[in-house]
Order: C-alpha cells, then structure tokens, then sequence
C-alpha cells in the first residue's frame, strides 16, 4: 500500500511540474523585426516590401492616378470629361469636390505612402548589413527614389499647391527624417512647410539619380529618378531644370516610344516605353485602375468612370487613335477607355510620352530648342498616335496634347494646378473652382488628426 | 464421535438463517406524487444490488425483495427516496424543482446550490428543449439574470454575441470562455467571406443536460486567465440508475422574417427622383435616363415594372427536428447516446443548414475505487450561406435596387443590367458552402485514494474541421476570369490535460471542507489552407482541378499553449457559515517575454441567516442567504503574438518581400479584472425566491489595438491602457403561484441593470476615436461619435446640424448649420443596453402544459451605416426607405426628411439622422403542449407522449425604424447595421414520445 502512495505521489509531482518550456513558440507566418533587421536578406526583403506597399491599390496600384483624375472634374454630367458612375462614395467624394475628413480612400493613400517612407528609412539605416558596397550604394538609391516618390504625392494631394516663384511656406506634410523602430512613445509631429518637402525631394533625386545604376530590371533604374525630377520641376515651374531632365531621360534612357499606341498599356512586363511601372501579378499587387475603368468582363466594375463626349470633342483629328482607343460596355452602354482592359496587368507610372511633352512645354516657354522644338516633339507623338500633324504649336496646344496623350494617367489635377486653370463646373464661367481651392485639396485625414496633436488641418475641413 | 453440539447448533443456524434469506419474496407497491396521481415509469431498486423494477401505467409495481431491504425509488425530476421494503407499499414522490435541492456545477465539481457563495446562473434540459433553433445559445435568451445575448441576424449561421454582466473590455474579446464537460471551446470564427460562422452550431440543445453561466470572479477565478467575461460551462447528460429509456423527438417548423421595412414602389420611386433630379441638377433629364436604363426596354412610364426586391431576397424557412436519446444504466455502467438530426431552410433566399449530431457518454465502475469513462461526440453540420453584408450579393442588399428593374429577364435568366450586381446572379450562377465538422471527447478517470480524497485525469481532445468551397460560375457579377473556385481548409486541434484532486470531508460532524488542487495543459493548433483556381471550361467543373489556372494559394499555421496550476478551497461551519478561496496561476504564449505569467486569487464568504437558531423554524422567511466575492480574472482574447515586432512576408512582382507588420510591446500582458459581488438570497412560503446582487468589475490594462499617428508608418500599437468599469444590479425572482394537484404555476423574473463606463485612457485621457464610435473617459465604452442632426431649414429644405462647436465660456455652441463640414461630433448613444429583463411563466394543468418567455432591452442604440445610401431623399439612385416620402418641398414646410436633390449631398453626412433607439420588448419563446393520456398510450409500450407547438420570436414590441432590434451588421463595427438580416420567427409543431 504504502509504496503504491509513493508512486501515486510522484505521479503527481510530475504532473504539478511545469511544462514552461511549452510557452516559447514562434510565429510561422511572421518574424521578429530583430531577427528580419540584424540580416542581409531581411535588408534586402524590406526593400523589395517597399515596392509591394506601392503596388497596393490603395496608392500605386491604381488610387493614386483615378484620384487625380477624379478631382479635376467638373462633377455634372453635362461638362465633365470623364464621369464617375460607380458606388463609392470616396470617390463620389472626389469628383463633386465635397470630401470628407473620414474619407477612406484619402486615409489610405496617406497611410500607405508614409508606409514606404518607413520601409525606405528602415533599408536606408540598416544597409551596413549588406556586403558588397556597389549593391548598398544601390540599395540606398533605390530607397531614397521610393521615399521621393511617395513624398511628392503627398505634397501634391495633401497641400496647397507649389506657388512658383514664392517661398512657399503654406504647410506641406509631417517629414519623417528616420525611420520609427519605437512605437510606444509619442509621435506628434507637425508638419513640415511645403518649400521644405520640396527640397527633400529634390535632394532625394538627384543622390537616386548618382547612384542608380542605369538598369535594374523593372525596379527603379537612374532615368526613373531623373524622368521624376524632370516631373517635380515641373511642377514647381522650374521649365529649365525640367527641360533638361526630359531632355536626359529621353537622350540616354534608351526608351523609346511603343511603335503603336496601344502596345503602351496593358502589358504583363515593361515596355520599351516604360520608364518605370508598378508590376502587377495575379498574386502580388492590385490593379485598381483597371477595377474603376473597366467593365466587368474585362475586370473591372462595370466601369465606373467613364468617357464623356466633352473629352472626345477635344480630339480635333477623328482618325487620332487615342480618340479611339475606347470601346462601349455591351452590358450598360457606357464609353470606356481601353487604355485599361488587364485585371492583371501593369500599371504605368512614368512613360516616355511624358518626357517629350515636358520637353516639349519647357522648350516653348524657355523659347529654347533643346533636343528638338516643341512642334517637332508633339508631332512625334501625334504621328504615333495617327493623328494629323500640327504646323505650328501654342502653350494651349502643348497643354491639350498633354490631355490627349495622358489622359486617365494620373495627371489632370496636378497640371490644372501649376497651370493656374479653374475648373468651370458649368462650361459657362459662372461657377469656378479656382486651382487654389480648398476643396482640391484633400483633407489630413482623420485618423491622423485623432492621433497626431501637432498636427494642422487643411482650411475648410472640420472634424 | 462426540458431536460439539454448540458446532452442530451454529451450523443449524446458520443454515436456517440461509434458508430465511434465500428465500423468494415479491413485494408489491404503488408510487405516486404528492398529489396522489400515479407515476409510471418510477424506477425502484434494492439498495446494493442489481434488483430493479419499473412502475407500470397505474404506478403499481412488484419487485423480488425481502421486507427490510433498503428499496430506492426515483423518477425524473422528483426526489429519490429510500424505503424500508414492506407489502403493499404506498411511496409519495415529491417535486425536485426546489431550487435549493439543485446542484450546480462549478469549475472541476459540483456545488448545491443553498450552499453556494458564487453568483451562477443556471438553465437545465427542460428549459431549453424543444426550441425550434438551430443554436444553443439561442435557446438561453431572456433566462439567465445578468446574461445577455443578441443574435447577429437572421442568417442560419448567424453568431451570436454573449456578454456576461456587461463589458470587461473593449478590443480584446468580449465573448465568455465556453467550457463543454470540462474541454474549453475552440469558438474562434473560421469563416473566409467576411461574416461569422458559429463554432457552437455544432451542438444540439439534445443533448445538453445543463448550462450553467459562471458570472462573478468567485466561481470564474478557477478559470483564472480566461474568465474574466464569464464562463459558460455546458454539461452533457449522464444515464442514471435504472431502466434505460428511449425518447424520441420530431419537430417541423415554419420561419418569416420578424419584419420587413417598406421601401419605394414604382410610382413614389419616379416621383421622388425626378423631383430629385430637378431640385439638384435643374431637370429631369438625370433621372429619367436612368430611368430608361433601369427598366431595361420596358415601359416605366406606364409602371409595366414594379419588382418588389425585399421580396425576393426574403423567403418562408422551414426547420426539421428529428432527435432521439437513449439513456440508463445500473450500479457500475451508466449511458448516455443520443443522435439528432436539424434541416433548417434560412428565411434568406439560398441560406441553408443540415446538421447531424451523435454522442455517446458511458461511464463504468471498474472498481469500488476507480470509475473511468468516456465521452465522445462527432457531428457534421454543412451550410449554404449568403454573402457578408458588405458584399454587393448579399441577398438583402437587393433593397437598394429600383423597383424599375425587372428582377429576370422574360427567358428567366437574372437581369444583369440592374443599378448594383444583381443577388440573383450570384445565387444562379455561384454557391458558397461550408462544412463543419467536430469531434470532441474525453476520457477520464477517477480513483479514490482515500474515502474523502480522490484523484481525477481528465484527457480531452477537439477538433474543430472546416471546408468551405465556393465556385462562382461565369455569369456571376464582377467575372472576368471565367469561373472562379476557391476552396479553404482549416483544423483546429485542442488538447487538454487536467489532473486535480479533491478532498471532501466533515469533520466532528459541523466542519465540512472541500479542497481542490490541480494542472491542466493547454495546446491549441490551427492550419489552414487555401487554393483558388481560374479559367473554367464551362459551369460544370465546379472543384479546383477544372481550372486551367491556379492562381492563388495559401497556408498557415499557428500555435497557442496555457500552463496553469490551481486550487480551491470551501470550509463551511455548521451548514451557516460558509467560506471559499481559489487561486489559479496561468502562463501562456500568447504574451510578452517581461509579463508571461499572471496569478488570479478570489475570495467568497456567505451567511446563510436561515439556518441561525432565530430563523430555523420560521415558516415565512424560509432562506435567507448573504453572500460576498471578490476575485481578480484575466482576459487573455488578443491574437497569438500580439506583443511582437514583426516583420510579414509582402511579395512584389513574385519577388520575396517582407513589409512591416506589427509594432511590437516587450511588456503586454493580461488585461486584469477585479470583480466584487454582493448579493442576498431568501426564501418566503417556500413559494417565492429572490436573488438579489450588486456585481462591479473594474478592468485595468485594457489590452488594446491603440491607434498611432499614422505618419510613422504603423497605424497601431497593442498596449495595456486604460481602466474600464461594468457595474449593476441584478434581481431574479421566481415563484409557485399556484401548487396544487391539477394546477401548478410558476413564474421566474430577472432584471439586470449594467453601466458600462470608461475611468481611464493612455495619454493623459486623450480620447480614442472610431469610425462612428469613441471612448472617452466618463462615457460608456464605445459610445456612439456623430454629428448631430437638426432636422430641416423651412426657408430652403437644407439638412441642418448642430455646430457642437466650443465656446469660449466652455459651453457647446448648438446653433445649427447646414454645412457638415463645420460641425463637430458629439457622444449621442450606447451600443449596449443598460436595463435587460426576461419573464418565464409555466403553467401546468393536468396534461396540459404551458409556458412563454418575454424578454426586453433598453437604453441601446443601433447606427444604421447604409442610411447614407437608403434613407437621403433620393441623393442617388437607391430606393428609399418609404419615410422619405415626406421630403421638404416648399418654403414653409416642416419636417425631419431635407429637400430631395439628387447628387445633392443634402444631408448624407454620417450623423445621428441614421441613429436609433433599438428598445424592444419581444415574446421571445411560447410553448404549449398535451400529454396524451390512457390506455392506447400503453399498449404501444410508450411512457409518455407529448404533442407541443412552440414559437420563437413571435411578437416585437419596438418603436425601432430598422428592421430588427437585434439585427447587426456581421462583418465589422459595433452597434452597426447595414442590409442585415432581422431574426426569424418560427412555428414549430412536434412530438415528444418516450418509451
């Protein structure tokens, strides 16, 4: 009896043992941030998850182009070049001028663009775990280029626009020189004015451009960086520095134009035309744009926005393929641009086309004929497109050439801003939205302006 | 030889000793109930053997016994007595539902009820049987004081939500633990479409003997880390002693949707738009080209087409029940098997659930000392289920259609061209089914060392298996890819290990103790898989391998595991004075490497006055209880690494890429709940009980998802902040009105009353802001955030709101304004009720039997997150709710609904113009049944039958605008509805025959 006690007593002590050991498990769909960042292939994964955040189709993968296109309608029917139909009401948001603070497409782009500013801060201090030099040099390049990328979006969207000429000390976005590593302490921050986000930018570029190689695959290469300062300066009305650039990308880039219009978009891989696109996967990335412009069958929604006959009246050659370059959705009539047919295809962000039409722009308003004249860079482009040659170009007409060629791209909002063009809601003059509006200018959205008490909002938006 | 006469004499006696026992004897007797009413079916046993027999019809029975032999008659429900055999007895059972002679059960025991100290509510067998459906936890409502439960929807595999005594947190889980015969429940959902499926779907109310709900920190503390929302310990049904019975149960049901909403028809729907295109865009032009559009060739003008879409998505349910059990057992083996059988039709157009259910519990007595058994269940339920709410095809999203769109097209096929995808083509052309399967079990074994010291092993094992496969063909809106297939698979294993011993013993005849130590090991494992196929030859091939092109896959796996020790002790003193502690020490993975372990004491004392010598014998006051507790829980519901830095894989053009996934805190640990309890019991006329308690649980370290600037590149951090309190009063009453021989009448009431308040946030109390909610300090957890509406400018039929901005003096400004832009949000509701009450009355009279249920909530409100699409005067092309009709249209006109102006954005601002007061009171469940009586009954070797008809939901009582009270978006938010489902009313018809 007794000895079956002292068995039944061990018994138990073994059982009242702890099985702590138990408790050490790991994530198998995750990793410690030590172990990701103390790695040379952690560095590396990082980056290449910097490229996976743009091709989101929150920002890159489609939002970021549909919202500039959107904001610079009319919003009636009966005067807008392309009329959005769908159901969002983020969207809605965007082409009546009537955003919201909690508008949710708003709050992505601004989440998912500080998201690959982090991701570039954390390659860019964390490089000296990669080996050989030349690739850390590259490695840098690359993040700096991406960080530049999503800074100028967010000043275009987010603030008011670049004034040339002036200081330009109207409130940009929060600059955030380093990468974040503590989460626990208290991140308010104001933010930094636009004059100062610009030179950040700028700056980023041309160290990009030194040390980009000239090709890296379909990642970001040296004329990636030099074709989007070439934008920036535009922007900012620099015409010179940006005629130069253009004229860079388009002398040593070795692009060149597709030989047909179409062959331009839609592509699965990039394009001899293609300075720098997001690539887009069945299973990596989104393509939204195709989700809002294309009808279901061809993945899309049904086409949500759709193609005004106010935009085809801008066309003055009928036989111009990109008037044509549309087609009608048998299942609800509406006119959709083809420019967007593949749910899986890439998205282009930078093309050549754009580089000949700020050299083009720049070269008329510098009255210099750098690489060519204006005419002859906007009859290049026409002639590709089928389109009747011009004999003689104005500032209108190069401006009108930007919207037949990139139109849905992108870029609408961003040119009637630095052009200084109202958008005339009636076709008549009697209602104006200056580019300076409040409303082209979309709110810091509420999300950071719960959690950021350093912050300032954009005039006119209440909480 | 000399005979020893003394040998020869003790040999006789013995042997005529022998002869006395041996010999045969039948006794005879009749058991009845107090009343005199024969029982038949009681069973009687000779004590310490195996001798049994059953009373017939008349509740006559003879039984070989010799007179003086203990006899042990019982019957279900009644009180067991034991006899001294004799011929011709006459055995008087009386009622068992005297609520002190309960036992409840309590973490690893069982505990009677007079005696206990903890607050547990508790419902058996008979409360919940029978209920037409398709869920346990449905059955539970508007019965258990300070237990509230709100069914999502109306979908068959709607979840359902269960908050004990309030709320004990905000963002980590605020669901129970659900412990099933001692195995925690994997309760997690597993559904890959965005709304909920049902972990507990996979039990049948059959085969439940009895919940018992553990609410204050006393009794859950032996849950320790898991406990602090509650415990529900579900217990299935044992045999007892006695002849075996076999029941069985047959049950068909019809279900409607408790209420449908009324939307536009033809002729308002043109008349609103149009005036709506012409106030906003300055003709009808806008409008009547959709016009066109919509009808799709057909003659609007003339109405031909008027599609009444709310229709179409709702449809009449039918539910099957079809259940058997057989139960009994002798003096070492006892069985339980039961089976049953649901099909329940959705009241939503293609919602659909089959289940089958088994289990089998058998207990043996190897031994004096050592019982073992076995508890094992399977069963299979498979679900044809809808879209989530926020999907385009979720059938009631159809509301949002023009009734101008024909719902077919004259060849029957869906009308494609309608204002949203249309469900129809979904249902047509795509199915989404789920198939859940379970195996729970146990073994387990109890040997007794010593008379009052036993030593129990409990091994259980839950596997909870889930495929889902959904094919969409490929006219199936939003198809560009031909056909699509995605099929998942998941398993969640849980193992559990207990060992504990308990000790039971009175001493010197007034000290009784009761200890209970013991481990348990706690292993949880989860994998799940997922592959989707694109490019179908045609609409036949409907599994993965019919695609030409797999273009997604997927696959995980994650782990959890809790280490705990525990123990209990009770020491009462005279059955008067009664004392228990209880402790328990959880570690788990589940938190950071600084705070992985974490200790829960609590503590309860209780008086019963009744048993003092003053009060002994006091025929009015029959009980009189007092009782305290106080304990500290845990809430461990927050992800399983939820304190990790990580890094997640995020490709880029097939490329390998790890992306920032989560910010990281070394020290997160538990939330902690302390929780007091002090409550009085007593008893008046041995008719009327009361339970009265005054409940608090403060909870700190709130385990929260923490919003982050989210400029610094992470939108939020997991932190212990915060300080929440839930308190109130509950009160349950129940009484025999009326106990005589042919009417018994009993009614039970409860009422619960719950404040559920913020005390404390991180950063110095700065405010969390949701989508439509906010926790604020001094405000009721995720209390509603909106603008506040005004109404409607007479001069111009713009929508107003109330500024709310601040005044210099401190004040809010509450002028209003008709720019939404300009106006600040305000706290403007509650999600969660603050009063709960539920009523029980049961009636028997002679065979009849009577009983319903009410059940009522007040002090909630529900945020309609669609009337931005349903309810704005025409703003775009959805149909409205019909209460847009009375639109401001001329100067001068007073009402609540602004000018109709298409695109206008007149008033289609979130605010409180789409918040509602959910107060309701409903009868939630009425049954009514006979017993059949006589003869015929006997002959077919039946012991009773039972026809009923019973009803859930059968009438609401709310001044509510949506559709239900209880009906709540299933995807996201809190206190949300968007297109959801109300819940089902049902009329079921059954029988109930046991043999």
């Amino acid at each position: 009896m007794k000895s079956n006690k002292l068995i039944l007593i061990i018994l138990f002590a073994t059982f009242f043992a702890s099985c702590d050991s138990e408790l050490e498990i790991d994530p198998r769909q995750n990793e410690d941030a030590t172990v990701t960042l103390s790695t040379e292939s952690g560095i590396m994964n990082i980056l290449t998850g910097a490229y996976a955040i743009a091709a989101d189709g929150d920002v890159y993968g489609g939002r970021i182009l549909t919202s500039a296109d959107l904001l610079a309608q009319t919003g009636i029917t009966a005067t807008t070049d392309f009329r959005w139909r769908g159901t969002f009401a983020e969207c809605r948001q965007m082409y009546s001028k009537t955003m919201l603070v909690n508008n949710g497409f708003v709050q992505q782009i601004y989440t998912r663009n500080y998201q690959i500013i982090n991701a570039a801060n954390t390659v860019i201090e964390n490089v000296d775990k990669v080996q050989d030099p030349a690739k850390r040099a590259t490695m840098v390049a690359e993040a700096t280029f991406l960080k530049s990328l999503a800074y100028f979006d967010l000043v275009r969207f987010y603030a008011k626009p670049y004034e040339a000429g002036q200081a330009n000390s109207q409130l940009g976005v929060v600059i955030r020189p380093n990468a974040i590593y503590d989460f626990t302490i208290d991140l308010a921050k104001e933010r930094s004015t636009v004059s100062e986000v610009y030179a950040l930018i700028i700056t980023g570029l041309n160290l990009a451009y030194n040390d980009l190689p000239e090709e890296n695959s379909f990642y970001a290469d040296k004329y990636a960086a030099k074709a989007l300062l070439a934008r920036v300066y535009l922007q900012q009305g620099n015409y010179p520095a940006a005629r130069d650039a253009a004229h860079e990308v388009i002398e040593n880039s070795g692009r060149t134009l597709s030989t047909k219009y179409a062959n331009a978009f839609n592509h699965d891989v990039n394009q001899s035309e293609d300075i720098f696109a997001i690539q887009i996967t069945k299973q990596t990335g989104e393509n939204e744009v195709t989700n809002l412009y294309a009808s279901e069958n061809n993945g899309g929604r049904g086409g949500d926005i759709e193609i005004r006959s106010n935009y085809l009246n801008k066309f003055t050659d009928p036989a111009d393929e990109r008037r044509n370059f549309n087609y009608i959705n048998p299942d609800n009539g509406r006119r959709l641009t083809s420019k967007y047919t593949n749910q899986f295809g890439d998205v282009q962000l930078m093309r050549l086309a754009e580089m000949y039409l700020i050299r083009a722009e720049a070269n008329f308003r510098e009255g210099t004929f750098l690489g060519n004249t204006p005419l002859t860079d906007i009859n290049l482009l026409r002639t590709r497109a089928n389109a009747a040659n011009f004999l003689t170009v104005n500032l209108a007409s190069i401006l009108r050439e930007r919207e037949l060629e990139l139109a849905m791209e992108g870029f609408a909002i961003h040119d009637l801003k630095r052009t200084k063009r109202s958008i005339d809601v009636f076709a008549d003059g009697s209602k104006l939205i200056p580019y300076n509006d409040n409303t082209l200018v979309f709110p810091i959205p509420l999300r950071e302006m719960d959690t950021n008490s350093k912050i300032t909002q954009n005039p006119g938006y209440g909480s | 030889m000399r005979i020893k006469l003394k040998h020869f004499l003790s040999v006789l006696f013995v042997l005529f000793v022998q002869l006395i026992f041996a010999q045969e004897s039948t006794l005879t007797g009749k058991v009845t109930d107090m009343g005199g009413l024969p029982i038949p079916g009681a069973n009687i046993i000779v004590k310490g053997t195996t001798i049994s027999a059953q009373t017939n019809f008349d509740g006559e029975f003879t039984i070989n016994a010799q007179r003086g032999q203990i006899l042990v008659v019982s019957f279900v429900g009644m009180k067991t007595v034991e006899v001294t055999a004799a011929t011709s007895m006459l055995i008087k059972l009386g009622d068992a539902s005297n609520q002190l002679e309960t036992v409840v059960v309590v973490g690893y025991g069982t505990q009677s009820k007079k005696k206990l100290t903890d607050n547990i509510a508790r419902v058996t067998a008979k409360d919940i049987q029978q209920i037409p459906v398709s869920n346990v936890q449905n059955a539970l409502v508007g019965k258990l004081a300070g237990v509230q439960i709100t069914q999502t929807n109306g979908k068959v595999d709607g979840g359902i939500n269960i908050r004990v005594r309030g709320a004990a947190s905000i963002s980590a889980g605020t669901q129970p633990l659900y412990v099933l015969d001692g195995i925690p429940l994997v309760t997690t959902n597993e559904s890959s479409n965005g709304a909920p499926t049902n972990p507990l779907l996979t039990l049948s109310p059959n085969e439940i003997e009895s919940i018992d709900v553990l609410k204050d920190a006393s009794s859950a503390a032996i849950y320790g880390a898991r406990g602090a929302n509650g415990v529900v310990l579900i217990t299935t049904k044992r045999g007892k002693e006695g002849k075996g019975t076999f029941s069985i149960n047959l049950s068909q049901g019809v279900s409607q949707a408790t209420n449908k909403r009324k939307w536009l028809n033809a002729d308002q729907y043109i008349e609103l738009f149009t005036e709506a295109s012409i106030n906003g865009l300055g003709d009808a032009a806008e409008a009547e080209d959709t016009f066109e559009f919509l009808a799709q060739g057909t003659d609007w003008r003339n109405r031909e087409v008027d599609t009444d879409w709310q229709d179409t998505a709702f449809q009449d349910g039918y539910n099957t029940d079809a259940d058997f059990s057989v139960s009994g057992g002798d003096a070492k083996t006892r069985y339980f098997f039961s089976g049953a059988y649901n099909n329940t039709t959705g009241i939503i157009n293609s919602n659909a659930l089959e289940r089958i259910t088994a289990r089998s519990n058998v207990s043996h007595k190897i031994s004096d000392r050592f019982t073992a058994g076995m508890n094992l269940s399977f069963s299979r339920s498979q679900i044809d289920r809808v879209q989530d709410d926020n999907s385009f095809t979720t059938p009631l999203q159809a509301v949002a259609q023009s009734p101008l769109s024909p719902a077919r097209l004259a060849d029957g096929t869906a009308n494609p061209n309608t204002l949203y995808a249309n469900y129809l083509l979904a249902i047509d052309n795509a199915f989404w089914k789920t198939l859940m399967r379970r195996v729970t079990g146990k073994v387990y074994g109890e040997f007794k060392i010593l008379p009052s010291l036993k030593a129990n092993s409990d091994f259980s094992y839950d596997l909870l298996s889930q495929t889902e496969d959904a094919w969409s063909g490929r006219n199936t809106p939003f198809m560009a890819t031909d056909g699509e297939v995605f099929a998942t698979s998941v398993n969640n294993e849980t193992y559990i290990y207990s060992n504990y011993l308990t000790f039971d013993k009175t001493f010197g005849e007034k000290h009784d103790i009761n200890a209970v130590a013991g481990i348990e090991f706690n292993k949880f494992n989860r994998r799940f898989q997922s592959v989707t196929s694109i490019y179908f030859p045609n609409d036949s091939f409907q599994t993965v391998d019919g695609g030409a092109e797999v273009n997604a896959g997927s696959g995980n796996e994650t782990d959890y595991t809790f280490v705990s020790q525990f123990g209990r002790l009770t020491y009462s003193f005279a059955d008067k004075y009664i004392f228990k502690a209880s402790i328990r020490r959880d570690g788990s993975s589940r938190f950071g490497k600084n705070e992985r372990f974490g200790t829960f004491p609590a503590f309860s004392a209780g008086w019963i006055i009744s048993e003092e010598s003053f009060l002994k014998d006091n025929a009015t006051l029959t009980f009189l209880k007092l009782k305290g507790s106080w304990g500290k829980l845990g809430n461990a519901e927050l992800g399983n690494f939820a304190s990790r830095q990580l890094f997640g894989s995020n490709p880029y053009n097939l490329k390998s890429g790890l992306s920032f996934a989560q910010a990281g805190n070394d020290n997160l640990t538990w939330e902690k709940s302390t929780q007091i309890d002090f409550g009085v019991e007593f008893g008046l006329l041995n008719r009327i009980s009361v339970e009265a308690d005054y409940y608090r649980k403060n909870t700190n370290g709130l385990l929260f998802s923490v919003p982050l600037s989210i400029s610094s590149g992470a939108t939020s951090i997991n932190q212990n902040i915060g300080e929440v309190q839930s308190s109130g009063v509950e009160f349950t009453l129940n009484t025999k009105n009326i106990d005589s021989d042919n009417l018994k009448w009993n009614t039970s009431f409860n009422i619960t009353t719950n404040e559920s308040e913020v005390l404390s946030m991180p950063n110095n109390n700065k405010d969390i802001v949701g989508t439509f909610t906010i926790n604020r300090v001094g405000e009721n957890i995720s209390s509603f955030y909106l603008v506040e509406y005004a109404g409607v400018d007479p001069a111009n039929g713009d929508a107003l709101f109330v500024k709310n901005t601040l005044n210099t003096d401190g004040s809010l400004d509450k002028s209003t304004t008709n720019n939404y832009a300009t106006a600040k949000r305000v706290i403007s509701g509650n999600p969660f009720p603050t009063l709960m009450a539920g009523l029980t009355n049961t009636i028997n009279y002679k065979g009849i039997d009577f009983s319903f249920t009410f059940q009522g909530e007040w002090g909630a409100s529900i945020y309609n997150s669609a009337g931005i699409y349903q309810s704005v005067a025409a703003d775009y092309f959805d149909n409205q709710t019909i209460d847009q009709l009375d639109r401001w249209q001329n100067p001068g006109d007073i009402t609540n609904v602004p000018q109709a102006r298409l695109y206008g954005s007149n008033g289609t601002g979130a605010s409180t113009r789409f918040l509602d007061k959910s107060d309701f009171v409903r009868l939630r469940n009425l049954t009514l049944g006979y017993s059949l009586s006589g003869n015929a009954i006997k002959e077919l070797g039946m012991t009773s039958v039972r026809l009923y008809a019973t009803g859930v939901n059968l009438l609401t009582f709310t001044n509510y605008s949506g559709y239900d009270p209880e009906a709540r978006r299933d995807d996201t938010g809190i206190g949300e509805e968007f297109y959801s489902t109300p819940p089902a009313r049902t009329i079921a018809l059954g029988v109930n025959i046991n043999f």
